[in-house]
């Protein structure tokens, strides 16, 4: 097969579109049927009370007494002119950015690492799961120590150890606490990726590559025009999907440094969490938490879009 | 030597370096387990124990009965899994299969409803379970983890789902087998792989969720691990032995787990290779 | 499919089981008791004496929950939010003014009448002055000391650091050697006011007066930011996102030559870093110019208080008086030996006689730290103490806007920051300060009108 037909062939099988196959397009109750208990679901769980929480929004709830004070859309306004707010924001940004980049650059590259073939691989792959399946707060606390500035082991090892550096990396002060908070997700969270891409590498037909060896192609582009397509669908719905988690993620930002020094690492869940609980009102906190959907739901139906685009050419 | 050799050396080095990296602050993490409070409080840092105890176990089962929430985690993350992936499956695949935009819609709606970020719904699912009375109450916890991770496993297994060719689940059919069977016999099988990957995140939102388990759960003896773990924290008191030994019997089990899965990983992989 | 099915059966019937197991109890009267303890020897302490309590009452069950100092304010503001009930629990000092205004708290006057207000410490109980009642029952009295390295400072021919200028020389000629710091003095959210009041205070400084106006604007005060700031340069670069144990490990870990911290560093020290325990001072604190100033330290009354939606109130006050009067508060003390003082008279004076290990190698430092409960004040519970004329008149008047100014991001910890991160010049940050102090007050005192100045002369019962 030439490396042309190889690529039509990828193509149509990575095409996560149907298959033209008529019944599917009828008797969709069959269909309907198995999405029913997922929809109860979601239904009762979640979009209840997110619906109680968005009632909130529209009034000033003091958190201690639960008073509740009619202010209309008093808390959007407030929000939209808050400069504490836009702070938020833009350190939410920086932090999903930051995030999902890392993860995904690293992520991707160690599941093409592990897809190699050595002895004891399956294995090695069940090792690499670790950092996922540690708790937040074990791994928060974990890197907090390895990074301490008086009984770390991270400056140890830098500057007495190997000197790369002279002076200690100041890991939670302003400017390098959000590398820091970054690094630990990455660290927890590049096993997910791994795992995924990994997974959908395994159904990659090897005669593919082993076609497209023979015709004499180098290894970049072999990466570049079968492995990279074949993993594209998993990588663009992980990079959606970790999106949206990394702007609404809590406990990976709050816990390093409680959302300091100085406000440093205080993205919008912290913001919100701030507002609920110290400055006292879940009507605010609520406002905040809906401005934030808002913008999540743009972002995706952007992602959308650029999904459906990439797909045409694809196809 | 020939390149060939040195290709294969290079790619074991590769490999098992990058774990290696990876799961270094993991070790440091399990030696540290081992060694007693002072040596964990000393400078310089230590790598491997100076002074090998169990002390730190002993001490932090005796005065927590981590036991106990270990094993109400099993059971929630159990359960959780359970139930996400008895409702995911056939939704993904009918939201993989079926173009009708009535599932479009659904898919789409799903993913929306991922955004809603926890912090948001905490309170209001804490009054609406205490007012039913299933405050503390541990498998109250399990259709919110569900719900929880419900896109993200109908995503993922969305696309695994629509990488099995229809012809299969077609062929099923002909041959007599009714649309469920040629699911349940054909498709299903085919999906293990994207299946177990996806079932390790329900695993690990029942194992290790803080957030709502914290908000919900009161009685010690209902905690989970996370919570309790946490609440070893208290008045910044960190024992740095009791968290390192908390750290190991946490991830412990799924260590255990995950190589047990890798086995059925393995065997999925080979069904599902794409021949021809 | 078959395995899969019996297991998934196994793990629900277990599920059931564990939840009508725990029904088990209903036949007792339960009473929660919340607790942000998590030393080894505290909670083994707490179990042991539940299981005391629970043989002479048998129809009393006490469930323990332990809590994260963190998770802790939340977890109590979630309770009261939706009317669940909160049992005995350990109060945080700054959520004291806004319970007890909003009626969440039991009184708890009967259990003093109980016990003779004349047998506890006076002033170590904390009363509400708008009403004269007790909501919250006094379970230990804690105080900080310095900690010094003693080898550190004879070795550079240096003397005992009792006045702000030997704290700043100490610092300053100890820090960079060895990889130590000067000191761990700090400036997070966490640790920054407690540290720092003790500085305030000495010079004659404070935040409010007793009447509740502002007095940041003292010069007492800014002389302490500004002695403040300076030491601080000499702390480990990190301090400012310290947790609460990070003092305790800095100076465990040998990385920091002076330390002021309550007794539990120096219970910590000495059971996990013996080395450097048998080389450290533990003295008095001074710290303003030629050791001046008035007699007093930071420390404070650690108190609990019964949510009135408790189901069984006449239990659970029994339990409190029963865990934190005699013997069992003997024990509970124990716990964590010499960091915290009993309330009551004749309980502190048995402390020192303790067949301890700890209180046998180190009693001086003991007696230090229990002599310092006499002279201690604490921000939130004793406004305006230090007066005009400098003088330390310890007040009973809890702060009312401390969850404000104190709460997580204090003022004094972001003035301290700004300084120190941002390079802000200390009297633009000290101005702010002063401002933010003002303003956070007048924001409170907006929203919650039924605050007035306490009457000037009024002490609390037991007080001469």
């Amino acid at each position: 097969m030439t490396l042309t037909r190889v690529e039509k062939r990828v193509s149509r099988m990575v095409r996560t579109g149907p298959k033209m196959s008529k019944w599917y397009d009828s008797k969709i109750a069959f269909g309907l049927i198995m999405v029913t208990p997922a929809v109860l679901v979601l239904v009762f769980v979640l979009l209840y009370p997110a619906f109680v929480a968005f009632q909130s929004s529209f009034y000033r709830i003091t958190t201690l007494t639960r008073q509740e004070t009619f202010v209309g859309f008093g808390n959007y306004a407030k929000i939209l002119v808050d400069p504490t707010f836009w702070h938020a924001f833009k350190l939410s940004l920086i932090w999903t950015t930051g995030a999902i980049l890392s993860q995904m650059i690293v992520g991707v590259a160690v599941a093409l690492v592990l897809h190699k073939e050595v002895a004891g691989r399956t294995f090695v792959r069940g090792l690499v799961l670790f950092p996922y399946l540690v708790p937040a707060i074990v791994a928060v606390l974990t890197w907090r120590w390895i990074f301490s500035d008086t009984v770390g082991v991270a400056n140890y090892l830098l500057v007495d150890v190997l000197g790369l550096i002279e002076q200690p990396v100041p890991w939670f002060d302003p400017g390098w606490v959000m590398v820091s908070v970054v690094i630990m997700s990455l660290w927890k969270y590049l096993p997910y990726w791994a795992l995924f891409v990994l997974a959908r590498l395994q159904t990659m037909p090897v005669e593919l590559h082993e076609a497209a060896q023979i015709d004499g192609a180098t290894t970049w582009q072999r990466f570049y025009h079968i492995t990279l397509p074949w993993i594209l669908p998993v990588v663009i719905v992980l990079l959606v999907l970790r999106s949206i988690w990394a702007f609404n993620e809590f406990d990976m930002v709050y816990l390093p440094a409680g959302g300091g020094p100085l406000s440093e690492t205080t993205t919008i869940p912290v913001y919100i969490r701030q507002v609920a609980f110290e400055i006292g009102d879940i009507g605010h906190a609520a406002a905040v938490a809906m401005v934030m959907l808002v913008f999540v739901a743009i972002l995706t139906s952007f992602y959308f879009w650029a999904y459906r685009k990439a797909e045409q050419r694809l196809g | 030597m020939s390149i060939g050799f040195w290709r294969t050396v290079g790619r074991y080095v590769l490999v098992y370096g990058v774990a290696v990296i990876i799961l270094l602050p993991f070790v440091w993490v399990c030696l540290s387990a081992f060694k007693p409070e002072s040596e964990l409080m000393a400078y310089p840092p230590t790598f491997l124990p100076k002074q090998w105890t169990l002390e730190n176990f002993r001490s932090f089962f005796q005065a927590t009965s981590f036991h106990i929430a270990m094993f109400n985690s099993g059971m929630i993350a159990a359960a959780t899994t359970v139930l996400a992936m008895a409702v995911a499956a056939p939704a993904s695949y009918a939201l993989a299969r079926f173009r009708h935009p009535l599932f479009e819609f659904i898919a789409r709606a799903f993913v929306y409803t991922y955004m809603i970020p926890g912090i948001l719904l905490v309170l209001p699912v804490y009054k609406i379970y205490f007012g039913l009375g299933l405050g503390n109450n541990l498998l109250g916890l399990v259709p919110i983890y569900t719900a929880l991770v419900l896109p993200l496993i109908l995503w993922t297994l969305r696309s695994f789902f629509a990488g099995i060719p229809v012809e299969l689940e077609e062929a099923a059919m002909i041959d007599g087998a009714t649309r469920f069977q040629a699911f349940w016999k054909v498709v299903l099988p085919q999906a293990i792989p994207g299946m177990i990957a996806t079932g390790i995140v329900a695993i690990n939102i029942g194992w290790s969720e803080y957030l709502f388990a914290s908000t919900l759960l009161t009685s010690t003896s209902n905690m989970t691990i996370s919570p309790r773990l946490e609440s070893f924290m208290g008045r910044g008191l960190y024992n740095w032995g009791w968290l390192m030994a908390g750290a190991l019997a946490v991830t412990g089990p799924l260590i255990v787990l995950a190589g047990f899965m890798q086995r059925q990983l393995v065997a999925g992989w080979g069904a599902g290779a794409l021949k021809g | 499919m078959k395995n899969m099915k019996r297991v998934t059966t196994a793990f629900f019937a277990a599920a059931l089981a564990v939840n009508a197991g725990s029904a088990w109890a209903q036949g007792k009267k339960i009473v929660p008791f919340l607790t942000a303890e998590s030393s080894p020897n505290a909670v083994a302490q707490l179990t042991g004496l539940i299981a005391a309590f629970e043989k002479q009452n048998p129809d009393v069950g006490i469930e323990l929950q332990l809590m994260s100092n963190d998770n802790r304010a939340t977890r109590i503001i979630n309770s009261v939010s939706v009317g669940d009930e909160l049992g005995i629990f350990e109060i945080e000092r700054r959520l004291v003014p806004d319970f007890t205004r909003a009626g969440y708290l039991l009184p708890l006057d009967t259990i003093v009448e109980n016990i003779g207000i004349e047998k506890f410490i006076p002033g170590s109980l904390l009363y509400w002055p708008w009403d004269g009642h007790l909501y919250q029952f006094t379970s230990d009295l804690a105080a900080s000391t310095l900690y010094w390295r003693k080898d550190l400072f004879e070795a550079a021919g240096l003397a005992e650091p009792d006045s702000y200028e030997r704290l700043l020389e100490a610092s300053q000629k100890l820090h960079g050697q060895k990889g130590v710091s000067g000191n761990a003095f700090e400036s997070s959210n966490r640790g920054a006011v407690q540290r720092f009041v003790t500085f305030l205070w000495q010079n004659g400084g404070d935040f409010y007066t007793r009447a509740g106006e502002p007095a940041f604007d003292r010069p007492g005060a800014k002389q302490a930011v500004q002695d403040y700031v300076e030491l601080n340069k000499y702390a480990p670069s990190g301090n400012h996102s310290w947790g609460n144990l990070d003092p305790i490990n800095s100076y465990a870990a040998g990385r920091v030559a002076m330390a002021l911290f309550p007794g539990r560093l120096g219970y910590q020290i000495a059971t996990n870093a013996p080395d450097i325990a048998k080389v450290t001072g533990n003295r008095e604190a001074r710290v303003a110019r030629g050791g001046k100033g008035p007699r007093v330290v930071y420390g404070s009354v650690t108190s609990f208080a019964i949510g009135k939606t408790v189901k069984h109130p006449e239990e659970a006050k029994k339990f409190l008086q029963f865990l934190f009067t005699g013997d069992q508060l003997l024990a509970y003390a124990m716990s964590v030996p010499g960091h915290v003082a009993p309330a009551i008279k004749d309980v502190q004076a048995k402390l020192l006689e303790q067949d301890n290990p700890y209180i046998k190698e180190h009693r001086d430092w003991v007696q230090t730290i229990l002599e310092a409960t006499t002279y201690f004040n604490a921000e939130a519970q004793n406004m305006g103490s230090i007066t005009e004329n400098g003088e330390f008149k310890k007040s009973f008047v809890p702060m009312p806007w401390s969850a404000r100014v104190m709460g997580q991001s204090p003022v004094v910890s972001t003035l301290f920051q700004r300084v120190a991160l941002q390079q802000v010049p200390v009297d633009q940050a000290y101005n702010d300060a002063v401002k933010s102090f003002s303003s956070e007050m007048e924001a409170w005192k907006k929203e919650n009108a039924w605050f007035k100045a306490p009457d000037p002369n009024w002490q609390p019962p037991g007080v001469k």
